[in-house]
């Protein structure tokens, strides 16, 4: 293969060498099933409770079958949110965000058309929630909060410890869900701290985090009721049917105590001043642009820039072929042709609306990286702009024409 | 989901993108022609100019010399563009010669291009339409002559059914879109949403009266011409006479039209206002289309029975 420059950690993160050696026993010599009862197969399961352990310790969970393994955060997400209706089947409500990732989104959209009813929460041009209402969404009917603790596309951060606890004071029977696929590891989650200890469920998934894909986690707070999602056996403390994915287990196990060593470590800062850089120099080299979400609070491994008067894919294709990974959330890339749910969502101006790139940095970024890619993007913007009607070459900026189309909306 | 371009759509966008003396980026200069299709809002937009070598006794006999667009649009959007200019040049087409391309020729050119990506060889069509026009008008050639009817997409200057807009957002008349629709064979609206864009962007046009989903049963069948207008609704209905009503209705307006797409509907029970049913054939191998079968299924009735129907596929 020839050169690769990964920025999307966001999309998918590369296994931790360390991680990799943790789960290679369990491929081979380890193979029992934890479920059986002969003492080959019971160390494995005590390995599995372990790991269970260490994984609780590292977001403060107090007990640590308050953990259960799944398949995916999307997984997680079912579970939470179809469990709690169906333990409630009293309750019809369910509120949620329109910037949630589709995990949540199409679930939700889902049950809508069972009968269920939605509220979805909008978001201003910042891509913030406005707590009021939230308040003033929630009846006696809500079963289910679910609010994602970091945007996907933005990196924009949602005070769920806040809205949490706001919603408890609304309506103290309402539970409240986070899909945190993208903030564990990121921010230093505690859900046994005075902040996080109203959050009932967290999502989360393991391949964000430098794990293997195909394994997640549903934190379920003790006490909290929630029926089965997936049945079958009495796995997982009788909470998640299927066999224990073991060497997935004991890798999603050594990626948290990576991770929060991690945090300690200052990485994040480091990130940031990495993030900012890439910010200063584009805005410095490339006009009519805009940082999306930059007024809140954000993820500092994540950026999302549109582009004016040009369209998103043609700028990934000519990235591509210089061996960058980036995502866009723009219309033509991801098999729908819409432009990002959660730019609309934020009043991104429709002339750059199409044209949104979103720069995601992790562990293994390195500032070379990221001066390759500040480098090379001036001029593939500069060409496409020369190609698009919108714009004014002579006076390199847009047009009439698309000052127009940007008014209307 | 991801999608591969052919070799051909990838060097013509890359000759555009390194500027290389192939390529037809630019406006021509006093052109003869000009046309503009797309805007900025649905994320496409070409615009289209060529010049002419003039036959100054027959102005129809004017061969395209050059060629230039600009565009707004991804990767198989500027590679169309491409695709157009060169094959007016190298072909020495007179503009009316040129009126003859459809996309199918563009596809061939590029050796094909994504489902997805279909509109984006359309809306290259389109400029080209506009700007021929153009020409003709600037040359005082009746196209009508020559066969064309004077029906283009941007010819409005008169509203008639045909040219009133259907999807604000995106420019586009009822003739456009039906035509499309044929063309094309949508059958779905998430087919017409996904190739043609129409409806795409606010969606308000789907479900309108007189929307995409009214000109997609024009095209394949549901008139609603035809249909009864809903009987007196009297509140007291016994669920006998809703379930007699709803039978009625399945054969006669929701039935031959899963039919003529080789499905079919078997009634597993009426239960008070709610009907249980189980798709039969091509509908039920279908699942990209159950939802909204079930969704149109269930808007019928409840225009023509009432308006609490609720059908459940049990299939």
């Amino acid at each position: 293969m020839s050169k690769i420059t990964y920025l999307d950690y966001n999309a998918t993160t590369p296994i931790d060498p360390n991680v990799l050696d943790v789960m290679l026993p369990y491929f081979k010599e380890k193979y029992a099933n934890p479920s059986s009862k002969y003492r080959f197969a019971m160390d494995i399961s005590a390995d599995v409770e372990k790991a269970r352990a260490v994984i609780a310790n590292c977001l403060g969970v107090e007990h640590s079958d308050e953990i259960v393994f799944t398949g995916s955060a999307t997984e997680s997400v079912n579970h939470a949110i179809r469990g709690t209706l169906k333990t409630y089947p009293e309750k019809n409500h369910i509120i949620t965000t329109v910037v949630e990732h589709p995990a949540v989104l199409d679930t939700c959209k889902d049950l809508e058309r069972d009968g269920y009813k939605v509220t979805f929460l909008k978001v201003n041009n910042n891509g913030e929630l406005d707590e009021n209402e939230l308040k003033t969404s929630i009846t006696e009917h809500t079963a289910i909060i679910s609010i994602m603790h970091a945007n996907n596309e933005t990196g924009v951060v949602f005070p769920i410890g806040k809205l949490s606890k706001l919603a408890k004071k609304v309506n103290p029977e309402v539970l409240f869900h986070t899909d945190a696929t993208q903030s564990v590891g990121k921010i230093n989650i505690d859900l046994n701290s005075d902040e996080y200890k109203d959050i009932d469920f967290l999502s989360m998934s393991g391949h964000k985090v430098y794990a293997p894909k195909g394994i997640g986690i549903l934190f379920s707070r003790k006490g909290t009721r929630l029926r089965k999602f997936i049945t079958g056996g009495h796995h997982e403390f009788n909470k998640r049917a299927g066999t224990l994915n073991v060497p997935l287990i004991l890798g999603l196990a050594k990626a948290f105590e990576l991770l929060k060593e991690e945090l300690a470590s200052g990485k994040q800062d480091k990130l940031a001043k990495l993030r900012t850089k890439i910010e200063t120099e584009i805005t410095k080299r490339i006009p009519y642009i805009n940082i999306n979400g930059l007024k809140a609070q954000r993820l500092s491994n994540t950026t999302n820039i549109s582009f004016d008067c040009i369209e998103g894919e043609s700028i990934l294709f000519q990235l591509d072929k210089m061996g960058f990974c980036i995502s866009s959330g723009s219309a033509c890339t991801s098999g729908s042709l819409e432009p990002s749910h959660v730019l609309r969502a934020m009043h991104v101006p429709i002339t750059s609306a199409h044209s949104s790139l979103r720069i995601s940095l992790g562990r293994f970024t390195k500032e070379e990286e990221v001066d390759d890619f500040i480098s090379s993007l001036p001029t593939i913007i500069s060409r496409l702009r020369e190609i698009s009607p919108f714009w004014d070459k002579k006076t390199n900026k847009p047009n009439d024409k698309a000052i127009q189309y940007s008014c209307q909306n | 989901m991801a999608w591969e371009y052919s070799e051909k759509t990838k060097k013509l966008f890359t000759d555009a993108i390194n500027n290389s003396e192939n390529a037809h980026i630019g406006e021509v200069e006093n052109p003869d022609g000009e046309g503009f299709h797309g805007s900025l809002v649905c994320g496409d937009a070409i615009k289209l100019t060529f010049s002419v070598k003039r036959d100054e006794k027959h102005p129809e006999n004017d061969i395209i010399t050059k060629a230039r667009y600009l565009t707004f649009g991804c990767t198989s959007a500027i590679a169309a563009s491409e695709a157009i200019c060169t094959i007016m040049e190298h072909g020495k087409y007179t503009p009316i010669k040129a009126l003859s391309l459809t996309k199918d020729d563009i596809v061939a050119f590029l050796d094909g291009l994504p489902t997805q990506k279909i509109h984006c060889s359309i809306m290259g069509i389109e400029a080209l339409y506009a700007a021929i026009h153009d020409w003709a008008k600037k040359r005082g050639v009746d196209l009508k002559k020559f066969g064309v009817k004077n029906e283009c997409v941007v010819d409005n200057e008169k509203e008639t059914e045909d040219s009133r807009t259907v999807c604000r957002c995106m420019g586009m008349n009822k003739k456009y879109i039906r035509d499309q629709i044929k063309d094309l064979k949508l059958r779905s609206v998430e087919e017409v949403v996904s190739v043609i864009k129409a409806g795409s962007v606010c969606g308000s046009c789907i479900e309108e009266s007189g929307g995409i989903r009214d000109i997609l049963n024009e095209v394949w069948g549901y008139d609603k011409s035809k249909a009864t207008p809903p009987e007196h609704s009297d509140q007291n209905k016994t669920p006998y006479q809703i379930s007699k009503e709803i039978e009625k209705v399945l054969s006669s307006d929701i039935i031959p039209i899963l039919e003529r797409d080789g499905g079919g509907l078997e009634i597993i029970d009426i239960r008070g206002k709610e009907l249980y049913f189980k798709l039969k054939g091509a509908c039920r191998a279908c699942h990209a289309a159950n939802d909204t079968i079930e969704y149109t299924i269930q808007k019928i009735l409840r225009d023509k029975v009432d308006k609490d129907v609720k059908v459940i596929n049990v299939g």
